[in-house]
């Protein structure tokens, strides 16, 4: 790849720059560092010359006091002479003239002070180099001056800021390099997911991002992308489906209207003829109506999120309010509808979406079973609250039972009964947004479905 | 207000104008005074400057919704029944309809029965709030202290529901009263079953307290009726 094409990306992305940060803070506090050692050995090193000089002052004075020297200036002859390179010696008159000693002429300021052979600005600059040393008058009105030259404390902080400077040049380098290598890594990685994401986008929703299997970052990423294409896939072919199956179950009735309306027009003439076919028309628009009405429901239920309009629900009360209201029902089929409840069943729910739910199945029991007793029961679980609703009819046989949740599916395909194919898929709905699960079960040779919502409240 | 000698005054609040039409329509025929306002300003307008017997406000309208109109009538201290009309039929949209200050509430599309009963029941609440603690109709008494029914002064043995349900009844004598309303008011169900299942209530009830004094009103719902009964008993 082109470094022109990838150094400018490379600068924008996260990673980098993060890198870049770090460089800088890392640089900045070895600096911090650095400047703290050269000031605290710099003082280390003047204090000792200081004690140095102040100790080779007194032997100036005792090695001048005893007999022979040749007084002070023969002593600092002497020891001109015998300097190492870095001593320091000098005795001048009381009019400033050189007596003896190694240096050229200073001011005479008595006392500790750094003497710089030229005056400039440039003497604050640490490297520079002076003599560091201790003047005195002398008894006779001459000045001595004793010192050392800086060189050596100068060496000690060009040595210091030199290894400084070198771990920072290394380190920057190696932190540049090390950001860029990895850096180029995750780029790669997230522009591969990027180019995935801009396929699915322009063609196809089938594809999947590359997973390679590492565990990384990148691959739990990529996992969960997936996941949520497969999320996304399934809803989107949910939703054909259902755009489908709306159009193909409204046809059934749209087509009985139709040939309503056109019945009514041919017996114009006959009044009676016209009212009837009318009211049909009339009942299947209802219908159809109910369909919509149902779906939208089924939908506003999808849609809604789960706990909103959630509150402390009374179950068993709830229930028993509905076998109350459907036993007349049930007896008018032939059935005995028992609710076999256990009393203080609390949930939290949606109360009006439960008993449509609960109204939906009991109404299923009714219509489709045999003659004989309905019974709906409701008992604690473990954390759940297990509501039975048996019948001694035929059920759903084992194989459809996947479906029949489905919207529109009917078990009966001629589609004669009244009915949308819709009352499970609105169970279903609710069940869904309640965390509860819904299945089906043989029961003593008739059929039972069981509801587990969780209990709380 | 001179209901129910004649018909009431009614204030329709709706934008779309085929709606609207047809409830005018429907209503005027019924023997109502119907006048329509098209949009939620003009609404509160008339609903504040003119005396109503009945406000039916749609949901959704231009300028001001419906929501808002009726809740500022009501902060007006306006108290005039409102039947608010809505394509919105989720559980949310009804009890803030009638948080808002609505009476009641009719998800469209609606049979045209439905309305006039409902619009009916509203008129009379607003006229005859009854505190009566006996209802009658003919022969018939409910003590609703003693929680007692009786015909003819022959004690009737009803269960929960069918006190309810007669109560309710006999309080719109003769008012028809939907299936919906029934849900609604006796059982406080909002859902549509899909059997007859207020059907077999009513008969059951018919068999205790005799047939001939609910009956069916065909395309509509029930109404209780009896010959030498006069209105509200």
């Amino acid at each position: 790849m082109p470094w022109r094409h990838w150094l400018p990306r490379l600068a924008r992305t996260s990673n980098f720059r993060l890198v870049l940060l770090y460089s800088g803070l890392f640089t900045v506090s070895v600096l911090v560092l650095m400047v703290m050692m050269l000031w605290w050995g710099s003082a280390y090193v003047i204090q000792q010359t200081d004690e140095m000089v102040s100790d080779e002052l007194g032997d100036v004075q005792a090695a001048a006091a005893k007999p022979g020297a040749g007084g002070l200036r023969g002593v600092i002859q002497d020891f001109a002479r015998q300097a190492s390179v870095r001593d320091r010696y000098l005795l001048e008159g009381p009019s400033g003239q050189v007596l003896a000693g190694n240096m050229p002429h200073i001011p005479p300021v008595t006392g500790t002070m750094t003497w710089y052979p030229t005056s400039s600005i440039f003497n604050f600059w640490p490297l520079a180099s002076g003599v560091r040393g201790a003047g005195i008058r002398t008894a006779g009105g001459d000045f001595l001056f004793v010192g050392r030259s800086t060189l050596a404390l100068n060496e000690m902080r060009a040595t210091v800021a030199r290894a400084f400077l070198s771990v920072i040049g290394a380190s920057l380098l190696l932190a540049v390099t090390g950001g860029l290598v990895m850096t180029v890594g995750s780029l790669r990685r997230v522009e591969e997911i990027g180019r995935t994401g801009q396929e699915i986008v322009a063609t196809d929703l089938s594809r999947r991002v590359a997973v390679r299997g590492t565990g990384d970052e990148f691959d739990r990423l990529a996992l969960s992308l997936n996941a949520m294409l497969d999320r996304i896939q399934a809803l989107m072919e949910g939703l054909n489906q259902v755009s489908s199956d709306i159009a193909h179950d409204l046809r059934t009735p749209l087509t009985r209207l139709r040939q309503r309306l056109e019945l009514a027009h041919r017996h114009e003439g006959d009044p009676a003829a016209l009212r009837q076919a009318l009211e049909q028309a009339i009942g299947n628009v209802d219908a159809i109506l109910e369909t919509f009405a149902a779906l939208l429901r089924i939908a506003q239920i999808e849609s809604q999120s789960p706990g909103i309009a959630f509150t402390r629900l009374d179950v068993s009360a709830l229930l028993e309010d509905l076998v109350e209201f459907y036993t007349p029902l049930a007896e008018e089929y032939g059935h005995s509808l028992a609710g076999a409840i256990e009393p203080g069943l609390f949930a939290g729910g949606d109360a009006e979406l439960l008993t449509q739910a609960f109204s939906n199945l009991i109404e299923n029991a009714i219509r489709h079973g045999r003659p004989g007793a309905v019974t709906m029961s409701a008992r604690r679980r473990g954390d759940a609250i297990c509501v039975e609703i048996a019948d001694p009819g035929p059920g759903i046989p084992e194989a459809f039972r996947d479906k029949v949740f489905q919207r529109f599916y009917r078990l009966e395909q001629s589609r004669t009964t009244p009915g949308t194919g819709l009352g499970l898929s609105l169970v279903a709905a609710v069940a869904l947004m309640h965390g509860a699960d819904v299945t089906f079960a043989e029961h003593g040779g008739g059929f039972m479905v069981r509801v587990q919502l969780p209990r709380g409240g | 207000m001179n209901y129910p000698g004649g018909g009431m005054r009614i204030l329709l609040i709706e934008d779309e104008p085929e709606t609207a039409a047809y409830i005018a329509a429907g209503l005027q025929e019924a023997g109502h005074e119907v006048v329509h306002a098209a949009d939620g300003r003009g609404g509160l307008l008339q609903a504040s400057s003119e005396s109503w017997d009945l406000l039916i406000v749609d949901r959704m309208l231009p300028g001001l919704d419906g929501l808002g109109l009726v809740r500022v009538l009501r902060g007006c201290g306006i108290a005039i029944p409102v039947l608010f009309l809505t394509t919105m039929g989720g559980v949310g949209d009804r009890v803030s309809g009638l948080r808002a200050g609505g009476d009641d509430y009719l998800v469209k599309p609606f049979a045209f029965s439905e309305l006039e009963a409902r619009v009916e029941a509203l008129g009379r609440r607003s006229s005859t709030l009854t505190t009566d603690t006996v209802l009658r109709a003919g022969d018939l008494e409910m003590d609703l202290l003693a929680r007692s029914v009786s015909r003819g002064g022959r004690v009737l043995e009803l269960q929960r529901q069918e006190f309810r349900l007669l109560e309710y009844l006999l309080r719109n004598t003769g008012q028809v009263v939907t299936r919906t309303m029934l849900l609604e008011n006796v059982w406080g169900y909002h859902f549509d079953p899909r059997t007859n299942v207020v059907e077999s209530h009513i008969s059951r009830l018919r068999e205790k307290i005799g047939g001939d004094l609910v009956h069916t009103v065909r395309g509509a719902g029930y109404c209780v009726r009896a010959s030498d009964t006069a209105f509200g008993a």
